[in-house]
């Protein structure tokens, strides 16, 4: 059973994952009570931020655990239903007084991965990205991002797939399935263009916890 | 098998293997090499895009691999993460 620091930090992060929206002074508080400080309190918060965009692109491509574990397999409640996402509040609550920047390499790191991802023009159009992003960001109750993409609501049946795959991916990533893929395919996309999908949706994951969590700069 | 087309490290050609060599070069823990030998499957996930590739673990991993959080910590808030999100990876 862990204790003190570590059960403080895997409470965190598991809000984290599940209810970002959620997170307020209280459970930063928490990780401060347990002996964290403030730059190792943000860093909990970059990296599990981080780590649920990893964890999507996993289980949205499917591959293959190759790594050794002396855990056991862990077995999937596919039926899980995701936590009720409350209607998104703006401003965020960015109940984390830091900022990105605090991490310097982080944040330019950051900044370079949100560019690529959100600001090309193939294989997905911008537009796309952006309705990819708003449904990703209003699954996670990020009303900053929902408001800053207001343009980008569906507006087609293939704005739709879109926007639904991101939904999915994003609030119960262990549903995934490859119909869902075949759903993207049947738009028009080959493989890059799939993983392009799944690249957005994976990264709004991560910018709209940071967005929910941090003060902006 | 992926649901999308995957490269590993021996059929990488030109932008991807050479992004793939850096990734190799990388000071990493045992436990992230996988006995295989070749390109971790979370990596080889991102094949078709080398540069999604160096932006996600070049930049944005490599960036958190600090000690302002000790490595037990670091592994302690993957798992955490993976473990909720029910991720098997």
């Amino acid at each position: 059973m862990l204790k003190g620091k570590e059960r403080a930090i895997a409470g965190f992060v598991s809000l984290l994952a599940q209810a970002p929206w959620d997170v307020g002074q209280d459970d930063v508080a928490v990780l401060r009570a347990a002996g964290l400080g403030e730059q190792a309190i943000l860093h909990v918060v970059v990296l599990g931020a981080y780590f649920n965009y990893l964890n999507r692109v996993a289980d949205a491509v499917d591959i293959e655990f190759d790594y050794e574990s002396a855990l056991p397999r862990m077995v999937r409640d596919v039926e899980r239903e995701p936590l009720p996402i409350p209607a998104p509040r703006v401003p965020n609550p960015a109940p984390l007084a830091m900022r990105l920047v605090e991490r310097a390499g982080t944040a330019q790191a950051f900044a370079q991965w949100s560019a690529y991802v959100m600001e090309r023009d193939q294989p997905l159009t911008r537009r796309d990205r952006r309705v990819i992003a708003r449904s990703a960001s209003l699954a996670l109750a990020d009303g900053a991002t929902a408001q800053r993409l207001a343009d980008a609501v569906p507006r087609d049946d293939r704005e739709c797939i879109l926007g639904e795959y991101a939904r999915v991916l994003t609030s119960t990533p262990w549903r995934l399935g490859r119909g869902h893929l075949d759903s993207l395919r049947a738009l028009g996309l080959d493989d890059v263009g799939l993983l392009d999908v799944i690249s957005v949706a994976a990264f709004q994951n991560t910018a709209s916890r940071l967005g929910l969590v941090l003060t902006r700069p | 098998m992926a649901w999308i087309h995957t490269i590993d490290a021996h059929e990488a050609t030109g932008p991807l293997a050479a992004v793939y060599a850096r990734m190799r070069e990388r000071p990493m823990p045992k436990a992230y090499l996988p006995p295989h030998g070749g390109t971790p499957g979370i990596i080889r996930a991102h094949s078709l895009d080398p540069k999604l590739i160096e932006l996600v673990f070049g930049g944005m991993s490599a960036s958190l691999a600090t000690d302002t959080l000790p490595w037990p910590l670091r592994e302690l808030v993957n798992t955490a993460t993976s473990r909720i999100n029910q991720c098997l990876y």
